[in-house]
């Protein structure tokens, strides 16, 4: 003796679209064999989507790309064009101390800091400040591996460096407990005491207040009340400053 | 080191975006059934994605993000028309009377892009994600901003259209085509 159930339309596309978890779907394959009419409603359904599935296979795709992506516009530069400024632009941001994709460029870049600092206050001390805005893994993990081999490089000759990483906006997340690089910072912390991870207090109640997050900081980090201060502040006491 | 990692990365994006363009053409195809304006569509939408990379932060997620850049522009598209009457669902319309036409109507390819034409906007896009892109139901929500329900029931509806435009008809036009032998006297 059969049992029929009544499947909706609704069921039957989940079936054919996979979306029915195991149980479901053995139980609807085993009803189709008592039910020739479920079957052929489902046979129909299936047909429908074969058939708009092969409708579309062989459309002409018009060959790659007609228009090149960006060239009909002011926008209009090509992705190699593209890539070229943004390397241009690196360059030129290197040389404006605004934006540092570091190779052993943090380390050159604290020796003239250090440079400075002796000839302005007769201090050999190199202070640098990191803000950091993204949280892109990629500049993140490269950041922290320069700021690794500076701490190293400055520990071995015995060499004076105070380093401080700011984050605020998207930043926040390099110091949040949900960032990938808690290991790391914990190991950074612990090695040095010359460098700090600070977190944004006007981020931090932006993001609760908006209840967008609720950002819980590693113990590593500590607050400051804003990041335009800091920096204002930092920089009006010679701090180097290097913005990623 | 670090500069051609961050350039790696990129080029990865990019070359995916480019692999992205036949795949989001058929969408595009799909639901305007006009080639020029399907191309014009993707073309922005790639530009966009283009332009807003950088908040693309899961990159797992590349698929589902250019198909809801192409849903806005398609949308964007629409209210720009809204004003405008629209006559491409006309000219879909088979009429047909010319034989090169009968021969059309035959064609299930042309039969069914044009059965999909008819279908109201939210159908066809969910349709056509699921069929041809083989999108999850849950996917399809979150590139048309919709509720899983309102998938799966835009979903149920448009199948059934088809169904009753496509194989009905078809069934219908073989059977006109069975003639009965005159008796000849």
């Amino acid at each position: 003796m059969t049992q029929e159930k009544d499947y909706s339309d609704s069921i039957i596309n989940s079936f054919i679209d996979g979306e029915l978890d195991d149980r479901e779907k053995n139980e609807l394959i085993s009803d189709m064999d008592n039910d020739q009419e479920l079957k052929t409603r489902v046979m129909k359904l299936r047909n429908i989507r074969e058939l708009v599935k092969n409708a579309y296979k062989d459309i002409p795709v018009p060959v790659k790309p007609q228009r090149h992506i960006n060239t009909n516009n002011s926008r209009g530069i090509n992705l190699y064009v593209a890539s070229f400024i943004l390397a241009i632009g690196i360059v030129v941001g290197w040389g404006i101390q605004d934006y540092l994709n570091p190779t052993k460029g943090l380390i050159e870049f604290a020796e003239i800091t250090e440079q400075n600092n002796l000839i302005n206050s007769n201090e050999q001390v190199a202070r640098l400040m990191i803000h950091v805005t993204t949280d892109d893994p990629i500049r993140l993990d490269i950041m922290l591996n320069e700021t690794e081999q500076l701490l190293k490089k400055y520990a071995a000759n015995q060499k004076s460096l105070e380093m401080s990483i700011l984050t605020n906006a998207r930043g926040i997340n390099l110091v949040s407990t949900t960032t990938p690089f808690a290991k790391r910072l914990r190991e950074l912390t612990a090695r040095y005491s010359n460098i700090t991870f600070n977190a944004c207090k006007e981020t931090l109640n932006r993001l609760n207040k908006d209840k967008l997050r609720n950002v819980e900081l590693l113990p590593e980090a500590q607050v400051v009340p804003s990041a335009l201060g800091e920096v204002i502040e930092k920089r009006q006491q010679g701090w180097s400053y290097i913005k990623i | 080191m670090g500069l051609s990692k961050f350039f790696c990365k990129n080029k990865w994006l990019y070359s995916r975006l480019e692999e992205s363009r036949e795949r989001l053409y058929r969408i595009a195809y799909a639901w305007c059934h006009d080639s020029a304006l399907a191309d014009d569509l993707v073309q922005e939408s790639l530009e966009k994605a283009i332009r807003n990379v950088d908040r693309l932060y899961d990159h797992s997620a590349l698929n589902g993000w250019l198909y809801r850049i192409m849903n806005n522009c398609w949308k964007d598209y629409l209210r720009k028309q809204y004003h405008h009457v629209d006559v491409a669902d006309d000219e879909l319309v088979y009429e047909g009377s010319s034989p090169e036409e009968a021969y059309e109507l035959q064609n299930m390819t042309v039969r069914v892009q044009s059965a999909v034409a008819r279908l109201p906007m939210g159908q066809r896009q969910v349709i056509t994600l699921v069929d041809l892109n083989d999108a999850s139901y849950a996917e399809v929500a979150e590139v048309l901003e919709v509720p899983i329900g309102t998938v799966m029931s835009r979903l149920s509806r448009a199948r059934k259209a088809l169904a009753s435009i496509v194989l009905e008809q078809h069934a219908q036009s073989t059977s006109s085509n069975i003639y009965p032998l005159r008796e000849i006297q």
